[in-house]
């Protein structure tokens, strides 16, 4: 697939953003935003489920990286539920699996709140 | 054959430049991971130019070339913008398992793709614009399960795969071997690929690191997968012998023990 789709669904305190497709640096600008709008509208606790990703450049790491910033500037966090093996392998080439929590499936992720 | 297109220098070209150097890598016989690392190289490349050189998209176009030559699958892209070295960028500050996300910079990330996934990274600036070469050592086909290049600095770059036990302990001795006989040999060891090492091996590993120290060079590991490295780190030969994290930080450090 070569188009990013992004779905939120809002439950009570956490907000789950599934990330399908291809992340790159003509599309990772709309997963900025939506993590962005999402703290700004204070919600800080965060799990991004990344088992639809078929392709994903250093600017979606970019991205996470960012709103996992604001989100611990929150009180929140983001974590990462069930990677497809390219998101795994993106983020352990950005050196990151140990920095993101990283969960098998949304379910344990966002219990872990 | 050298193979050149040109494309226009907007984010939504990245992936048809993407597409054009990956199906040089499968004429170069590289695996569908390497091609993936490929792809990722070239498009963080691509990003930097448009981003750098450019200051946004629409100001110019990236010229690619890719070519085979010899064991070297090479890749070009040229711009027409400001001066930009993706090469003078420092790497970001090393991460370890303790560093949570406040140590972790936004941006800086391309240049560490690029670096940790080629081999080599050129960079060349002309009347004519930038010049990015991103290059890739293609490994031999069949069931060679040792073998070595001369880089550009001299470095020599052993890569092994598989197991290395008594089957493959001879090549693996017969090759060290041929590389100690250089005057002072800088060796860089890639283990990516070895997914178990037996007694045997590490003895010839810690001869050849002694050789090597005794000619005034020194052997490197880089790449270790997890199983090999708790075998190393089992008997110790991790304080003996230096693990490097990537085949660029193991050429400069290199580069300034063997030069300094």
């Amino acid at each position: 697939m070569d188009t990013l789709d992004i779905h939120v669904q809002n439950y009570p305190s956490v907000d789950v953003v599934a990330v399908t497709g291809r992340v790159d640096s003509s599309n990772a600008e709309r997963l900025e935003s939506t993590l962005g709008d999402l703290n700004a509208r204070g919600r800080s606790k965060i799990v991004v489920d990344l088992s639809g990703i078929d392709y994903m450049s250093s600017m979606g790491i970019r991205a996470l990286i960012s709103a996992k910033k604001s989100s611990a500037n929150r009180g929140g966090n983001v974590y990462l539920a069930n990677p497809s093996s390219v998101a795994a392998e993106v983020i352990k080439i950005a050196g990151l699996e140990h920095v993101f929590d990283i969960h098998d499936t949304v379910v344990s992720a966002v219990a872990s709140f | 054959m050298p193979q050149t297109q040109t494309f226009a220098g907007r984010f939504d070209q990245i992936r048809h430049i993407c597409h054009f150097v990956v199906s040089g890598a499968e004429t170069a016989g590289f695996d569908p991971k390497t091609r993936f690392h490929i792809e990722l190289a070239c498009d963080e490349a691509c990003t930097n130019i448009i981003e750098h050189a450019y200051g946004g998209e629409g100001n110019g176009t990236i010229a690619v070339r890719w070519s085979v030559e010899d064991n070297v699958f090479r890749v070009d892209l040229s711009d027409t913008g400001r001066p930009f070295d993706p090469t003078a960028v420092s790497a970001p500050a090393p991460i370890t398992p303790q560093s949570t996300i406040n140590d972790i910079a936004v941006g800086g990330l391309g240049m560490h793709f690029m670096r940790t996934l080629m081999d080599e990274v050129h960079y060349e600036f002309s009347n004519a614009g930038n010049t990015v070469s991103l290059r890739k050592w293609i490994p031999p086909t069949g069931g060679t399960p040792v073998w070595w290049y001369r880089l550009s600095d001299g470095v020599l770059l052993v890569r092994a795969r598989g197991r290395i036990d008594q089957d493959t302990l001879t090549p693996l001795e017969t090759q060290l071997k041929t590389l100690l006989a250089d005057p002072q040999p800088a060796i860089v060891i890639d283990l990516a690929a070895v997914n178990y090492i037996n007694s045997g091996g590490l003895r010839a590993l810690v001869t050849a690191w002694r050789t090597a120290r005794e000619k005034g060079g020194n052997i490197v590991l880089i790449h270790l997968d997890e199983r090999v490295r708790e075998i190393i780190g089992m008997v110790g030969f991790d304080k003996i012998i230096r693990i490097d994290d990537s085949l660029e930080a193991a050429r400069r450090r290199l580069a300034a023990e063997l030069n300094p």
